[in-house]
């Protein structure tokens, strides 16, 4: 009796013990690629960047200092297609173990669950610490106070400035703590009709907008978790309303990007990653050449600071990896050493999240390297601009709610409308769109 | 015919808890491959950084996620199949901890497929139910069971599941395809779910059918059960009053047999003394001695009689109960407090062994009564290195010197014909104890035939 049982229970085991086996052998620790997720070309949107240098020096040096372990990417991928891709992978239960994250990217990856929480390993890693990256780098891969992904490379928002231009009206270059009332005051200066047509043809400004002086006014227009926005701010109202005073100098002339590359425009917020596609040889032939530039920090508001937004590009490791160990010492290696992070001055149009890297001598040398001689870009307004840069909020209908506020917002400069009264209603309406 | 019925009805369960089993394999598949499909498409479409934004969570790998589903699939059955066995090879508690266990067990992996295919389809607990209720007995637990099922019907949806654990549905999944497509898929949920629940309503009727049908039949059984027992009864009584009859003929025939042959010789031998009696004084001396010695000798015939009249008792129960019927008796009859105790589970002897014994106990407290007109006796039974201990003690008045008469005599007699010693002592009252060897194979062999 007993013994036809026992042969049950047998069987049963070996059962549940094969199931066991298999799911061991799908998750197989020994496993000895490690996949990584990168793109070629550049995500902000300038020419000539190359990721795979700088990965292929990280495995390399990886390998040298870790043994003998095989990474792996794959070629070909274009930035453009590469949120596409990720999330394919993802969907197929594919996805790399180590990968870039696009800023765009960072909310539906996190909140999905895609991305591993890096806090404890942060915090087990006594070399590993988040104060080696700017602040402001490090904020843009944290959700809800955890960590999901480390910066790689950061994009800053600087104000561009037609240097030719500004000697022409007899004018000095902006110091780097210029504010409002300075841009204001330039603005309307330079504003004219230089060949006596009748029409003006030289501005102040271009691509301005009201999320620009909101930053530098001090306020940001959504709480972090995206349940509030500030648009009744008098802080808010406040930056509205200089946009509007700037707009109007120009006689609602909408002054095209187009009228900055013919040297008719003074100024025009353009990222770091444009400033150092276009400002050595062999790209500075083909874009703003035709007079000299610089590039200063973003005026301040009279509640905020010279303070403009960055964008950052960050690596995560997958929340399902098997190689934990392994991802997070090539994430490391990646985002932390300095070695591999002074290529991204090297190979690509950002800057470094790395204090130590972003503050060298070597990195400045190599920016100033092939930039026509006056024309040095100053290492204290990159440290500045990252380290008090902005980053903008993450919520899932940020995009969304933020398409529909500057869509509303540009049309209300445009009208005649009372600013305070309708930014009491767009604030009804955002808020309606973003409370859950 | 009442048993062909009960066999169709069991086939009809039995075709029908297959037919849930295929059914609910079918669909679990057809789910699990539409996700998996599905979770393929997106990735080679161009939509699917925007569908991963519409995710509550990151989809299961489709590799993994078939196997989780056939695995806990298969091990489901594989439990379904051994508590079905397990009804042929165990009974009673060891039963029911195996039952508890598998249940468990197999409530586990319900949820485990369930949270893998993303809750589409919850009717799995049906099957699994229905396989569980066939071993709850009671009508009442069924109900209970039945009641608790449906609950967890409408917890495990998954719009109450998501509130506490995100997950994906299925309709995010599906909401990948045109809206003619979505609803077909959504319609087949629908179907699949409906089909369940119906194949499951269908065998909870039939279960609960069968079971009111063996329920009466266990009713019916119940009543032919009382009948017989009363004719039983009946019998019995009829049995006593012939057994009384035959008691009493027994007497007449042993007093005929002894008393009457007595009498008669006694009753002629005086007539001869009679008519001797002058002729021959001498002779009629002899003659006298003759009916003496036939008087005497029928004396002893009459007290053998009695003597083999009287352990009816023994013989009609066990030794135990006769012990205490005496017991009863002498200490009603005698106004004597009478305390008996074994410390022996049962008390069952071979027949001299238990004749014996019950003639000591009688005896002695017999002598205990009329000698030492004791008001309290005690009588304990034991077992020690495998030796019978009798000891009867009581608080009489004892005596000075113990002579041994015809009653201990007797009891010694029968005591070493089994091998075993007697001590009487006189010390507080009078006390005996009776060792016997206990024959120890027979007894076993005894117990075991009970």
């Amino acid at each position: 009796m007993k013994k036809e049982l026992k042969m049950k229970v047998l069987f049963f085991g070996i059962l549940f013990a094969v199931l066991v086996g298999i799911l061991l052998f799908y998750y197989r620790p020994g496993n000895s690629v490690l996949k990584v997720g990168i793109f070629y070309g550049s995500n902000w949107e300038v020419p000539g960047t190359v990721h795979y240098d700088i990965f292929d020096q990280a495995i390399e040096k990886y390998k040298k200092e870790y043994g003998n372990i095989e990474i792996e990417y794959e070629e070909g991928i274009p930035s453009k297609d590469y949120s596409e891709w990720l999330a394919g992978k993802i969907l197929e239960g594919d996805e790399p173990d180590v990968y870039l994250v696009m800023d765009e990217d960072f909310y539906s990856l996190v909140s999905v669950g895609a991305l591993k929480n890096l806090d404890l390993l942060l915090s087990d890693d006594s070399e590993a610490d988040c104060n080696l990256f700017y602040q402001s780098a490090c904020q843009a891969g944290e959700y809800q106070g955890k960590q999901y992904a480390l910066p790689m490379e950061c994009n800053p928002t600087l104000m561009f400035v037609n240097k030719t231009l500004l000697k022409k009206e007899g004018i000095e270059v902006p110091d780097h703590d210029w504010t409002w009332d300075d841009f204001y005051e330039i603005c309307k200066e330079v504003t004219k009709d230089s060949d006596g047509d009748g029409r003006i043809d030289q501005f102040g400004y271009c691509d301005y907008t009201w999320i620009q002086a909101v930053y530098s006014n001090g306020i940001r227009p959504f709480n972090e978790d995206g349940t509030e926005s500030y648009f009744t701010d008098e802080r808010f109202i406040e930056s509205i309303q200089f946009v509007k005073k700037l707009q109007q100098i120009n006689d609602n002339y909408l002054v095209s990007s187009n009228d900055f590359d013919l040297g008719k425009v003074v100024f025009r917020p353009l990222s770091f990653s444009d400033y150092r596609t276009y400002m050595p040889y062999p790209w500075r032939i083909k874009k703003y050449s035709d007079f000299e530039w610089n590039c200063i920090p973003m005026p301040s508001g009279p509640e905020g600071d010279n303070i403009s937004s960055m964008d950052v590009l960050m690596a995560g490791i997958s929340a399902r990896t098997t190689k934990t160990r392994e991802a997070w010492q090539f994430l490391k290696m990646l985002t932390m050493d300095e070695e591999i992070q002074s290529l991204v001055y090297a190979d690509t149009s950002g800057a470094s999240a790395l204090k130590a890297v972003s503050t060298s001598q070597k990195t400045m040398e190599l920016l100033n390297k092939d930039t026509p001689g006056g024309q040095d870009i100053d290492m204290s307004l990159l440290d500045q601009t990252i380290e008090q840069a902005v980053i903008p909020e993450k919520f899932k209908t940020y995009h969304e709610v933020y398409e529909k506020a500057d869509n509303d917002l540009s049309a209300l400069l445009m009208s005649e409308d009372d600013i305070s009264t309708s930014m009491f209603n767009l604030k009804n309406e955002i808020d309606k769109m973003i409370q859950p | 015919m009442k048993k062909e019925k009960n066999i169709t009805s069991e086939y009809y369960l039995k075709l029908c808890f297959w037919m849930m089993g295929v059914l609910n394999f079918m669909i679990v598949i057809f789910l699990t491959l539409t996700i998996v499909l599905t979770q393929f498409r997106i990735a080679r479409s161009q939509n699917a950084s925007d569908f991963l934004a519409k995710l509550m969570v990151i989809p299961e790998k489709p590799g993994m996620r078939i196997m989780i589903v056939m695995g806990c699939y298969l091990l489901i059955c594989l439990s379904i199949y051994i508590k079905g066995k397990l009804s042929e090879d165990f009974s009673g508690e060891q039963k029911n901890e195996w039952l508890l266990f598998l249940n468990v067990f197999e409530i586990i992996l319900v949820i485990l497929l369930m949270s893998t295919i993303d809750m589409a389809y919850n009717g799995i607990i049906f099957f699994v139910v229905a396989e569980m209720i066939t071993h709850v007995e009671k009508y009442w637990s069924r109900l209970a069971v039945l009641f608790a099922t449906f609950l967890c019907y409408l917890v495990c949806s998954y719009d109450l599941v998501t509130l506490l654990f995100p997950m994906n549905s299925f309709e995010i999944w599906v909401s990948f395809y045109s809206y003619n497509t979505e609803r077909y898929f959504l319609g087949m949920r629908t179907a699949c779910n409906v089909a369940s629940l119906v194949l499951f309503l269908i065998y909870i009727v039939i279960l609960l059918v069968e079971d009111r049908k063996e329920n009466e039949r266990i009713k019916s059984l119940n009543d032919q059960l009382q009948k017989v027992n009363q004719q039983l009864h009946e019998y019995a009584e009829e049995k006593e009053l012939m057994g009384e009859t035959r008691e009493r003929n027994r007497l007449a025939r042993e007093i005929h047999d002894t008393l009457g042959h007595i009498l008669t010789g006694i009753s002629v031998g005086i007539d001869a003394v009679m008519v001797l009696m002058d002729a021959s004084p001498e002779a009629a001396k002899q003659q006298l001695e003759t009916i003496g010695g036939i008087a005497r000798r029928g004396l002893n015939d009459v007290r053998r009689s009695v003597r083999k009249l009287k352990p009816d008792a023994l013989e009609r129960m066990s030794l135990e109960n006769a012990i205490h019927q005496m017991i009863e008796e002498m200490s009603k009859g005698t106004n004597t407090k009478i305390y008996f105790v074994s410390y022996i589970d049962k008390l069952r002897f071979e027949a001299d062994e238990e004749e014996t014994l019950y003639r000591i106990i009688q005896e002695s407290t017999t002598n205990a009564i009329r000698h030492g007109k004791a008001t309290e006796i005690w009588i304990r039974i034991s077992e020690k290195n495998e030796e019978l201990i009798v000891m009867i003690s009581d608080n009489g008045v004892g005596c000075s010197e113990i002579t041994e008469g015809f009653g201990l005599k007797h009891m010694r007699e029968r005591v070493e014909l089994l091998n075993g010693t007697l001590f009487c002592e006189s010390m507080c009252g009078f006390t005996v104890i009776v060792k016997i060897p206990i024959r120890n194979s027979e007894r076993k062999g005894g117990e075991e035939d009970d």
